[in-house]
């Protein structure tokens, strides 16, 4: 009988999933569902070791589920290091797994097809995130001609990976459940006829000497659109990248970044394991323990080496109620298993971090769930030229920036996590600020326009009052220019 | 317990660079160029960190940290803006056949 | 007797580590990082296809010396891996016959030195030497067995590393701005911040920023061409591809690196660049995609992993700028090494070491004084 690690029944989220489709993979059958990639195509059919590593030849399975970590490339029709994570599965697929840094010339069963595209438009926002809609939205109100990219084929950011209710201000959707928010961003994207969306478009560079944002869009193993695009403003939304860490067995098949298993699970509905080990009790590991136990999945420890929790009261205490264990003080020292995770080893440290003797204890799991972070995704901020500085308060290096989100290159601003470290309710207001600037640097919409930003600014004040928010607040004096003439 | 076997740890899973592997690459370095010839640059040209599949997305701030500890042993203070290695284009992996043009004269 | 080479590239620190191995002292100033300029930008591959004799003795003399380095970085500091690699064919490539006629002049360049070269048609490169070509995308090729693909990095760095084991010194981030000068000599090289460094010989071997130096001090050396260059590096595949490929007309070349990546140049993009940008840019990404993939269909599906700009320094009549100044006594000019820092300038560095330590004119450098018309 073949497994099939689908989730059919959830409390909250349902998945239309399409047809069913038929590949191969290493010459076996494997039957999946249109709207998958074949990565949750093989993960769900229970496969979880996608290559082997290229000079210790150690298994390896994917770990971000976004196309970034290069840990699930295999051979698909004929062509080398595709990377199944972010690429549709078609019916009759040829998949093979191969040593990536040894395989074999392409030897493509068909050619490559690319549609060019040449556009401009007066803002380009890269990433479809709170912020990168939520500054899509301001800029088309006032009547700019918007274009939004976004990696993913489910625009929404964090937000469609997120199934709780979020609290926080009336005006940054507090009680409606994450992908509920992102729904109603992009319905009223949507509602506006001057703004494009461009999903599975990753903006792969921008060329000051040409003055181009290129993005491409995978439309299949071998059908691709190429974006060139001038904008006259451009807004970076690219929100976070996750943390990882070092221990023995760091790579083993299972061990993933809390993005991943939230991708599969919530995005994909498949369980990425039957019982799972979350390191790091922030608000990603707390919230992440939650929707596993929606999914069925026993969480087995949620552990943090601080001696407090730093999420939220309300979710960590949710997490609590449902006798989830959360150790705190504690640390991961390996993982152990054969080709896959079998178990971990933790252990308690004291207050100067180093470990108390005798304390290691042994947990059996098949999941390791990373939740150790986030740092902020620059990299487009880079290739704009923005002058940026290591801001530990921001989540690592992040771009000066004016009061209204422009950055240190003339035109570009910023938004959202890519800015310093926040939440979802910060990010929708700076995608606001950031929207209703670009729009007002070009001539564009009145007061009502000022009104919003002002609001807008104002929320964001509001919101930092709490005192969580000290922190962040000094972290952002370090990078706050003055206004740019 | 029973007997297991001790994995690595992987600081750059392309490459297979383990946690030791990047410690004596920063020390070659260190042997070949002294503290006066080191930067962030050299340290990945010794280890090969941050040049596979994933654009050192997984391993540059795992490296960044062993830099700054192994420096802290020889009783050097980096400052992470000294660390900051600016990543290239493309941002992710893309097939060379998608900038191609038809013609020859074209470019 | 102490010097004071300004210029980590592959010239500075070629010579500078042949004169660590004469026993001078040395100390090597580069304004960024190590290898900065053109030199972390290269191909390194070593080419025997010159446009000029003297370019072919010096490319063949470069190799016999390259080998000896990866000797002695193995023997001596314990060098992990080879630096320098198997003897590859070089496949130069026309696309119309007019290209055809342009490269087999070159090629009589070649053979004057004894190179065989082969003249064959895109079947025979197709059976041959490269299965994945395109037969009907070229009109003729030229082929020539004697390159070697190099290392880059351990080429210099580990260069720095032998240097270093013989005393020798070695700053990063650390601009010469000015001189102090006085009767004729250069006294001390002066640094941004107002360190001054002093020496009895100063070497620029500053690759395109040369000529700022030459600029700064008013000396009227022979001017250089600075152009707009670059390159990309696909993800590694199977070691398969082992020739060096040149397109001459479009300033191409690509190869498969020993480790396993593709890489690919343009080093002319007829873009003078006055202000040294290293940006990347989308038409250099055009031209050697296009290019790429009229040869190698197949390959339209090999992934571009990360891309460069670069400058590199020309002269007009092709052929670098070495010797003493006239203007300062103890100033030695050392750069203007095209697209052939490697090829060539591995044999000039350490004729220019010779010159340097013992005082002695190498004859064989004469045709390439820095006042040459
Ligand atoms: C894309 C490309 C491909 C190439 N392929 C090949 C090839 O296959 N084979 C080959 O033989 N050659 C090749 N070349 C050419 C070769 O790389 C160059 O000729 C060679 O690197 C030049 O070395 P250099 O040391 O003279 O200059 P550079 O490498 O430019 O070094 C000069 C150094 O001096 C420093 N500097 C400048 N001014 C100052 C100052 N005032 N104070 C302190 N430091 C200063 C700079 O920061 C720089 O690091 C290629 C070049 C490019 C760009």
């Amino acid at each position: 009988m073949s497994v099939d690690r689908r989730i059919w029944e959830h409390p909250v989220l349902t998945w239309d999933r399409g047809e069913p489709v038929k590949f191969t993979f290493d010459g076996k059958g494997v039957v999946a569902y249109k709207n998958e990639t074949i990565a949750a195509a093989l993960y769900a059919a229970g496969i979880m070791s996608f290559t082997q590593s290229s000079i210790l030849h150690r298994p390896r399975g994917p770990f971000c589920m976004i196309g970034k970590c290069s840990q699930c490339l295999m051979r698909v029709n004929g062509i080398p290091h595709v990377r199944t994570c972010i690429t549709p599965v078609e019916e009759g697929m040829v998949v093979e797994t191969e040593n990536p840094h040894e395989s074999e010339f392409p030897t493509p069963v068909s050619s490559l097809e690319v549609e060019r595209k040449t556009l401009s438009y007066d803002v380009i926002i890269v990433g479809a995130g709170p912020a990168g809609l939520s500054a899509a939205i301001s800029a088309a109100k006032a009547g700019a001609k918007v274009a939004v990219l976004d990696q993913s084929p489910y625009p929404g950011g964090q937000l469609v990976k997120q199934t709780h209710k979020f609290f926080g201000t009336k005006e940054s959707h507090a009680g409606t459940r994450g992908v509920d928010i992102a729904d109603v961003l992009l319905s009223e994207v949507r509602d506006h006829e001057n703004v494009d969306l461009y999903p599975m478009a990753q903006a792969v560079g921008y060329y000051a000497p040409e003055g181009m944002l290129t993005a491409v869009r995978t439309d299949g193993v071998n059908r691709y659109t190429l974006l060139m695009m001038k904008g006259r403003r451009y807004i970076v939304a690219t929100g976070a990248m996750e943390r990882t860490l070092a221990f023995p067995g760091n790579d083993l098949p299972g061990v993933m970044g809390a993005g991943a298993a939230q991708t599969l699970m919530n995005v994909f509905g498949i369980r990425p394991a039957d019982e799972v080990l979350i390191i790091g009790a922030g608000n990603v590991g707390v919230i992440i323990a939650y929707q596993a136990a929606q999914a069925g999945i026993k969480v087995k420890a949620v552990i943090d080496i601080l001696p407090k929790t730093g999420a939220y009261l309300v979710h960590a205490a949710k997490i609590r109620r449902m006798r989830m264990p959360i150790l705190l003080r504690h640390t991961i020292k390996a993982v152990y298993g054969d080709g896959k995770v079998e178990s971990a080893e933790i252990y308690e440290v004291d207050e100067n971090f180093r470990p108390v003797p005798g304390s290691e204890k042994e947990i059996r799991v098949d999941g390791i769930w990373l939740a150790v972070g986030l740092t902020p995704s620059v990299e487009m901020l880079e290739k704009f030229g923005a002058r940026m500085k290591f801001v530990p308060e921001l989540g690592g290096y992040v771009p000066y920036r004016t009061q209204y989100l422009e950055t240190s290159a003339p035109g570009v601003y910023v938004a959202g996590d890519a800015s310093g470290i926040e939440e979802a309710s910060t990010a929708i207001m700076e995608g606001r600020i950031a929207g209703t600037s670009a729009a007002s640097s070009l001539g564009l919409g009145g007061d009502e326009l000022e009104e919003e930003r002002r609001q807008a600014m104002e929320w964001l004040d509001l919101f930092r009052e709490s005192p969580d928010y000290k922190r962040i607040k000094q972290g952002i004096q370090k990078v706050l220019m003055g206004e740019r003439v | 317990m029973s007997e297991k076997k001790l994995h690595p740890a992987i600081i750059c899973r392309c490459l297979d660079r383990t946690q030791e592997d990047m410690i004596g690459a920063f020390h070659m370095m260190i042997d070949f160029l002294g503290i006066d010839g080191a930067d962030i640059n050299a340290f990945r040209r010794f280890s090969w960190g941050t040049t596979g599949f994933c654009q050192g997305r997984g391993c540059l701030a795992l490296m960044q940290r062993i830099y700054v500890n192994e420096m802290r042993k020889l009783d050097v203070r980096i400052s992470p803006d000294e660390l900051k290695y600016k990543a290239r284009s493309p941002a992710q992996p893309v097939p060379l056949g998608i900038f191609a043009k038809n013609n020859l004269e074209e470019v | 007797m102490k010097v004071l080479v300004i210029g980590s590239g592959t010239i500075g620190t070629s010579v500078s580590q042949e004169l660590a191995d004469k026993g001078v002292d040395v100390e090597i100033y580069d304004a960024k990082y190590l290898g900065y300029g053109a030199t972390s930008r290269s191909l390194s591959v070593f080419s025997v296809q010159q446009r000029d004799r003297r370019l072919v003795k010096l490319a063949l003399e470069s190799v016999e010396l390259a080998k000896e380095l990866d000797r002695r970085l193995k023997e001596e500091a314990n060098f992990p891996i080879g630096i320098f690699g198997e003897r590859c064919p070089h496949v130069s490539v026309a696309f119309t016959e007019r290209d055809y006629e342009i490269l087999r002049d070159y090629s009589e360049v070649w053979r004057s030195e004894g190179i065989d070269v082969k003249d064959v048609s895109p079947g025979e490169v197709k059976e041959e030497l490269l299965p994945w070509v395109d037969e009907n995308s070229f009109y003729r090729a030229l082929v020539t067995y004697d390159d070697y693909k190099a290392f880059t990095f351990p080429f210099t760095l580990g260069r720095v590393g032998l240097m270093r084991m013989k005393g020798g010194k070695v700053y990063k981030y650390r601009e010469i701005k000015d001189f102090d000068t006085g009767g004729g000599r250069i006294k001390a090289a002066v640094m941004e911040d107002g360190h001054k460094a002093d020496a009895d010989v100063f070497v620029v071997a500053g690759g395109a920023k040369s000529r700022e130096i030459a600029k700064k001090l008013d000396d009227p050396v022979k001017p250089i061409r600075v152009t707009t260059a670059g390159g990309f590096c696909t993800e590694p595949y199977k070691y398969l591809f082992k020739p060096v490929i040149t397109v001459e007309s479009k300033g191409y070349r690509l190869t498969q690196t020993l480790r396993n990546e593709f890489a690919a140049v343009v080093y002319d993009m007829g873009i003078d660049n006055p202000s040294y940008d290293i940006e990347e840019s989308l038409r250099l990404l055009e031209r050697i995609a296009t290019v790429t993939v009229k040869l190698f269909p197949s390959f339209a599906y090999i992934n571009v992993l990360r891309q460069w700009g670069a400058y590199l320094d020309y002269t007009d009549d092709g052929l670098p700028i070495v010797g003493w100044s006239r203007k300062y006594e103890n100033l030695y000019y050392i750069y203007g090494f095209n697209n052939y820092g490697f090829s060539i300038g591995t044999a000039v560095a350490a004729r220019a070491a010779v010159e340097i330590a013992d005082g002695r004119r190498d004859q064989f450098l004469e045709d390439f004084r820095p006042y040459r018309e």
